[in-house]
């Protein structure tokens, strides 16, 4: 997969690099701020509730 | 394709040396990097320059003419590794392919679950300091256009009732006033309500519990996450916890913290551990999840009222501590 993805990148080297380390920053900022945001809350690790804390 | 055997010296272009017949090994499909090695022995000692494409050609279809090749003397036997370009040029098999991608697929997606660790702990930090930045401008707003005389309204059953007329409690999630931990350098807009929702970031009121400054349990709920009530474990008694609302600036001073399972909701009865018991002191609680990766306790610090000031007169000292 990613040796494909390498291959598929154009201006030779300098563009592969340059090119790479745009995919992951996007791919970063895409699960940073949309992904993980939306999925978060689908998580159990915020239920702590323990029924009515009234006295 | 460059025979590793090449010669030092220059040769003529145009003399051929005669071969005997060779054998090479077929390509075969599937191979990434493949060797051949084809042995000749040189009859004459004419030289000849070793042509590439004919080389070539002759590995690609079956070997009847063999090439030409550049002995140093005759009767030498010049051994030619020629290596086949590598795995781009040629098919994977599917399984390998497959197996690859699978495992590309595996190291990433551990490596997501990574980032969303980080995540958690960074990530959700600056969500919490965003929200915490509005609910201050609102509480601002709010607290420069309400009427400042009326002050907070009373919880009626939560304590003494004050001077001012019971009213009905703020709306769930809305801000009710601002907690300073001067011990962890962190302060918070306290919303009402401990739901979910309402203590996803900030510190909640538990409903039904006194206000700040009443008599009663003033008691707040918060996340022990890092931008909430991570350090909480750091308070130590006589500590203070400093309480900002509309009309005053309350302080109270610690006086003990517990672990506590989560179902002991005793600590926020109006005497805190004494459910049922009339209030005579202004207390105030707060309670988090314990231990720090876990929930199944909970860390609770009581503090009582030490002395009130009017807003007025400006944020106290003990802010400073």
């Amino acid at each position: 997969m990613y040796g494909w993805i390498w291959s598929k990148l154009p201006f030779g080297l300098p563009g592969k690099i340059i090119g790479s380390l745009a995919l992951v920053a996007g791919g970063l900022a895409l699960l940073w701020y949309l992904v993980f945001p939306a999925v978060e809350p689908l998580l159990p690790f915020d239920d702590v509730q323990v029924g009515n804390p009234t006295p | 394709m460059r025979p590793t055997a090449a010669p030092d010296e220059p040769s003529s272009n145009d003399a051929t040396a005669v071969i005997p017949k060779i054998t090479t090994d077929a390509p075969r499909a599937g191979d990434a990097l493949r060797e051949e090695t084809m042995v000749i022995r040189v009859a004459t000692a004419d030289t000849a320059v070793i042509d590439a494409r004919a080389l070539r050609s002759a590995l690609g279809s079956p070997p009847t003419a063999p090439p030409p090749a550049t002995p140093r003397w005759a009767g030498e036997t010049m051994v030619l590794r020629i290596r086949s370009l590598g795995s781009h040029a040629r098919e994977m098999p599917v399984l390998r392919k497959t197996a690859r991608t699978t495992g590309e697929l595996m190291i990433t997606f551990g490596l997501i679950l990574l980032l969303f660790a980080a995540y958690e702990v960074w990530g959700k930090a600056a969500i919490v300091a965003d929200h915490q930045q509005d609910l201050n401008a609102q509480l601002d707003q709010q607290w420069a256009t309400d009427d400042p005389t009326v002050g907070l309204p009373t919880i009626p059953g939560a304590g003494t009732p004050t001077a001012a007329p019971p009213a009905l409690p703020p709306p769930s999630g809305s801000g009710i006033g601002r907690l300073y931990l001067p011990r962890l350098d962190k302060h918070w807009v306290v919303v009402e309500g401990v739901a979910p929702a309402d203590i996803k970031y900030a510190p909640g009121h538990y409903p039904g519990t006194a206000m700040p400054g009443q008599v009663g349990n003033f008691s707040v709920a918060g996340h022990r996450i890092s931008a909430i009530f991570w350090d909480l474990d750091q308070m130590r008694p006589g500590d203070a916890v400093v309480v900002e609302t509309q009309s005053s600036w309350f302080v109270y001073r610690v006086t003990e913290s517990v672990v506590v399972l989560p179902t002991s909701v005793e600590v926020v009865a109006p005497v805190p551990g004494h459910p049922g018991q009339q209030a005579t002191q202004a207390m105030l609680t707060l309670t988090t999840c314990n231990p720090k990766f876990n929930n199944y306790q909970r860390l609770v610090v009581h503090a009582q009222l030490d002395h009130t000031l009017a807003r007025d007169s400006g944020p106290p000292p003990e802010l400073n501590e």
